[in-house]
This record gives structure tokens, C-alpha cells and sequence, in this order.
């Protein structure tokens, strides 16, 4: 059916019986609009604000995804064997499409913008910490939280410090995403810091 | 009799193996040559041509599409990159300041540092770097975009990192399709050029943005390294070394102080985090991935190790098993 609406969009196929089921059905009306929009961005003929509206459906995703009060033991228990699993199943990193845990980490995402990046040295740390000479942010297209999936080889974060982890898992990416927008092309010179033990052949 | 056939049969194979040396190792050399001089026209190519090219990044299940002017203004290179979709993010190269725009944040530049946009590194990356750790292969003429392309192979010499297929136009070399392939043949990231106009000289959009007051440029330097760290990684894949080494804390938080280390090959670029635990706190691993990006979480003994970057699982996980205390 979709071949169908595609050909229909591009005017390859004037089929009554494809818009008698264009308009019954609310998934192939979306999809007609979304092979239009498509059409349209590669005619370059977009207007100037695409209404997405994303974050709607984030928040529509989130108001779905059920509380989950206790720790699911399920899942712990299931984490070790996988661990151990791991070793056999990691050759086949399957790609794995978990939607709550999409939107859940989109979500945080969006917390942790709203609650500001002023980094604050502190002082009892006597460690020196330098302070960010600037924020970044990732260019739309490169590694985004949003767009991570889950691989098979580990459960999805379900326990009660699920938000705080996601919160982390962000802030891990949105550093990477800094530091690759800080990267040099010279090496640095002081390699004592760390050991890496030069590079083993395989 | 027996013996006689048996002695002609191997100086048949004797034969055979010195013909295979004769024939098909300069095959091969030229074949890896041919494919090497292609590499060095497309750096050419995209560095000193006046260009505008079209075209998507497909990673998992996303499509970004992107515009992508080039051209040499007076003799400094300048180079605009445009996402069509989303709020408008801009990337604009003027030699080797990049300054990145976008909505409703303030711009910024960074002064000799690699931009960190759509296309992949390898483009600009050393050849010679490159040579280190993959092998170039020319495998065959085809169509892409609407041109006649030539499919060059960049393969892994070993399994740790992933391979690129770059398809470059026979007439200009510029590129016109690219793959970032696992070692399983399975297309992670793919880039698509749908539309390339070279011009004799550079569009008014480059000449504008060449005039145009851009932030004053930051000048990275390399923060604070850590004097003394108590671990270190004991393997790292072949080819890689460290280009930064800090200590700071984790984007957007005050309190949950990190050691980090960069890892460089010259083509890829992935980041090592290693933060200590409190004696009560636990977490769970957590493996994610998008596109060509892996994102590997696990426990070593008393700290949580994060390996994020454009590697395969295996490695990042091989990488992370090795961290050991001193």
C-alpha cells in the first residue's frame, strides 16, 4: 500500500481505490504527508518553520510511559546473566528499538538544558578542575541522545535511579559532543599522564 | 610414473604460484596505488574546487539532509554547512577556524581544531595516517547522483574499527556517497550526495560569509592534564593514541568530576570516562548505539567507565576490560 501512496505522491498513479484508503486510514494519511514532506525537502521547496511539533510528542510519549515505582527485580536479576551472556552475544550487536527509552532520555535532555550549565569550581576539591571555556553543543545530525537504541546485549534502565542515569547518559554525550568541538590536530606532548601501554598487534 | 605426474603437477603449482607473484601482486600494489591517488585528488578536490553539494546523512533510522558550500575566497578557504531540517545549525570553516552557529545560543569559534559536523573526518584526514591502519582498495565504476562514481574501499586492517566506502566522481573526485560499513557489510551511517554544482568561482554566499564579522576565535589548549592518575588503560587498539587528557567535570554538573581521555587514530576520535563511585552508589551497564556511534557504560571494581565514539562494541568493551589500577 505504501508503494502505492508513493507513487500516487509522485503522480506515477492516479488510483481512486488509493485515496478511498488514503482516507479511511489515519496511518496512510500520515504517511501520504510525510512522503509529501520528503518530496518536498528534495525539491527544496520547505517553508521556513517545519511545525514537528516534537515536543508535543515527547511529552505525549511521556505522559504514556508508566511510572515505575520499584526497582524492577526482573530485570536485576537478568542484568547478571546477561552480563555473563554478553561474552556470546556480543558479535551480534543488534540495534534495538526501544521507544519509551527514547523519549525517557529526550525528556531529561530537555530537564537538563532547562537547568543551566553554570559550572561552578569547587573549592574543596583540591584537585584542579579547569573551567569550560565554553559550551557546546552537538550539531543536529552527529550523536544526539534522542537517537541512541538500546543494544540487546544489556537491559534498558528500569530501576528507580533510571532518570538519574539518564540524566548522566546525556551529560556523558553532550560532553563527548563538547570535546569533539575542542579537539586539536596536534597531539598533546605530555604523554606521561597517561600509560597506555602502546598498541598490542593483533 | 606416479612420481612423474606428481613432480609435474608441482612444477605446475610452481608455475602457478610464480605467475600469481608475477601477475597479480602488481595488480594489487597498482590496484591499492590507484585507489590512494584517488583518495589524494578527492582531498584536492574538496579543498581548492568551488562547490555546492546537497545531500543526506541516513544514521539508524534518522535522515538529516545538509547543504554544503565551498570555495576559495581570496585565498582563504571558506566553507558553510547548513542542516535543512530542525532549527537551522550552521558550521561555518574559514581555513582553520570553525565557528558554529546556532539558534537561540550565542555563536562561538574554535581556533585550529577539526570541525565536528556532518561529514566524516576521513575526508581531511592525513593519507599517510590513514595508510596506518586501513588498507585502499578501487573496486569498480558506478553511478551515484546521477554521475558516474568510482567505489574506493578504505578497509580496517584489523577489527577494531570500522571501514569506509567512498564513491568519488570519475570527473572531479569530489565525493558523491559514503559508508560507514561494520565488519559484518552492514551500512551504519551513510552519506548521499543527491546534487554537486562546481563553479568557477565561489558562490556569493562564501564571499559574503567571508566578509562577515565571525565571534573572535577561542584557542583550545589542552586543559589542565592530570599529573597523577591511578589507572591506566592497558590496551588500546593499534594506531591509537591519546590527544587529550583532563580531568573536569561532566558537562552540565558541578559536582560529578570525571578523568577523561581522547583517543585518535588520525580518521576516528572516541572518548574514555572513568568515574569514581561513592562506596554505596551502584548503577546499571547501559550499551547504547546510534548510527556508528557506540556509547558502552560498565563497572571496573570501584568506578563507572564510559567509552563513547564512532567504534565497535567489541572494542569499546575489549578497551574497557582493560583498565587496571596501579
Amino acid at each position: 500500500m505504501k508503494e502505492n501512496i508513493s507513487a500516487f505522491v509522485d503522480g506515477q498513479q492516479d488510483n481512486n481505490q488509493a485515496i478511498d484508503k488514503l482516507k479511511q486510514d489515519p496511518k496512510l494519511a500520515e504517511c501520504f504527508g510525510r512522503y509529501h514532506l520528503i518530496g518536498d525537502a528534495m525539491r527544496n521547496e520547505l517553508p521556513q518553520e517545519l511545525n514537528f511539533d516534537i515536543a508535543a510528542k515527547v511529552a505525549q510519549a511521556i505522559d504514556k510511559e508508566p511510572v515505575v515505582l520499584a526497582p524492577n527485580a526482573k530485570h536485576t536479576a537478568q542484568q547478571a546473566v546477561n552480563v555473563e551472556n554478553a561474552q556470546s552475544t556480543k558479535s551480534k550487536v543488534v540495534s534495538f528499538f526501544r521507544p519509551a527509552m527514547q523519549y525517557g532520555i529526550a525528556a531529561s535532555f530537555a530537564a537538563a538544558l532547562v537547568i543551566g550549565f553554570q559550572v561552578e569550581q569547587n573549592s574543596q576539591q583540591d584537585v584542579q578542575v579547569p573551567q569550560p571555556v565554553l559550551q557546546t553543543f552537538p550539531v543536529g545530525g552527529a550523536l544526539d541522545p534522542v537517537s541512541m537504541q538500546h543494544v540487546e546485549a544489556y537491559p534498558s534502565v528500569s530501576t528507580s535511579d533510571a532518570m538519574l542515569q539518564r540524566q548522566r547518559i546525556n551529560a556523558y554525550i553532550m560532553d563527548h559532543a563538547q570535546q569533539l568541538k575542542t579537539r586539536q590536530y596536534s597531539q598533546i606532548e605530555d604523554k606521561e599522564n597517561v600509560q597506555t601501554k602502546g598498541a598490542q598487534p593483533d | 610414473m606416479n612420481d612423474l605426474l606428481l613432480g609435474h603437477l608441482s612444477k605446475w603449482t610452481r608455475w602457478l604460484i610464480f605467475f600469481s607473484v608475477i601477475v597479480v601482486s602488481p595488480r594489487i600494489y597498482a590496484e591499492t596505488q590507484d585507489a590512494a591517488q584517488w583518495l589524494q585528488r578527492m582531498k584536492n578536490s574538496i579543498s581548492q574546487l568551488n562547490y555546492e553539494i546537497s545531500f543526506v546523512v541516513v544514521a539508524g533510522n534518522k535522515a538529516d539532509p545538509w547543504r554544503w558550500f565551498h570555495g576559495v575566497v581570496d585565498g582563504d578557504e571558506v566553507e558553510i554547512l547548513t542542516a535543512l531540517n530542525g532549527p537551522g545549525q550552521q558550521l561555518i570553516r574559514k581555513n582553520d577556524v570553525v565557528t558554529y552557529l546556532q539558534p537561540e545560543q550565542s555563536p562561538y569559534s574554535i581556533r585550529d581544531t577539526i570541525s565536528d559536523g556532518p561529514l566524516p573526518e576521513l575526508l581531511r584526514a592525513d593519507l599517510k595516517k590513514i595508510a596506518e591502519a586501513y588498507e585502499f582498495h578501487l573496486v569498480g565504476k558506478s553511478r551515484v547522483a546521477g554521475l558516474p562514481a568510482r567505489l574506493i574501499r578504505i578497509i580496517a586492517k584489523d577489527n577494531n574499527r570500522f571501514d569506509y566506502w567512498l564513491w568519488l566522481h570519475e570527473e572531479t573526485g569530489l565525493m558523491l556517497k559514503s559508508a560507514i560499513v561494520s565488519r559484518d557489510g552492514e551500512a551504519l551511517e551513510q552519506i548521499q550526495v543527491s546534487n554537486v554544482q562546481v563553479t568557477d568561482t565561489p558562490s556569493s554566499l562564501l564571499t559574503e560569509v567571508n566578509e562577515a564579522e565571525l565571534p573572535e576565535a577561542f584557542t583550545i589548549k589542552n586543559s589542565a592534564p592530570i599529573r597523577s592518575v591511578d589507572w591506566q588503560i592497558s590496551w588500546v587498539p593499534s594506531g591509537f593514541e591519546p590527544v587529550k587528557v583532563d580531568r573536569h567535570y561532566l558537562y552540565g554538573s558541578d559536582r560529578e568530576l570525571v578523568d577523561y581521555v581522547m583517543l585518535s587514530d588520525g580518521v576516528v576520535w572516541f572518548s574514555i570516562y572513568l568515574r569514581k563511585l561513592k562506596s554505596h552508589e551502584s548503577f546499571t551497564p547501559v550499551s547504547l548505539s546510534s548510527g556508528a556511534n557506540t556509547y558502552l557504560t560498565q563497572q571496573v571494581q570501584q568506578a563507572e567507565v564510559t567509552v563513547i565514539g564512532k567504534i565497535p562494541f567489541e572494542t569499546a568493551e575489549r578497551l574497557i576490560d582493560s583498565i587496571r589500577w596501579k
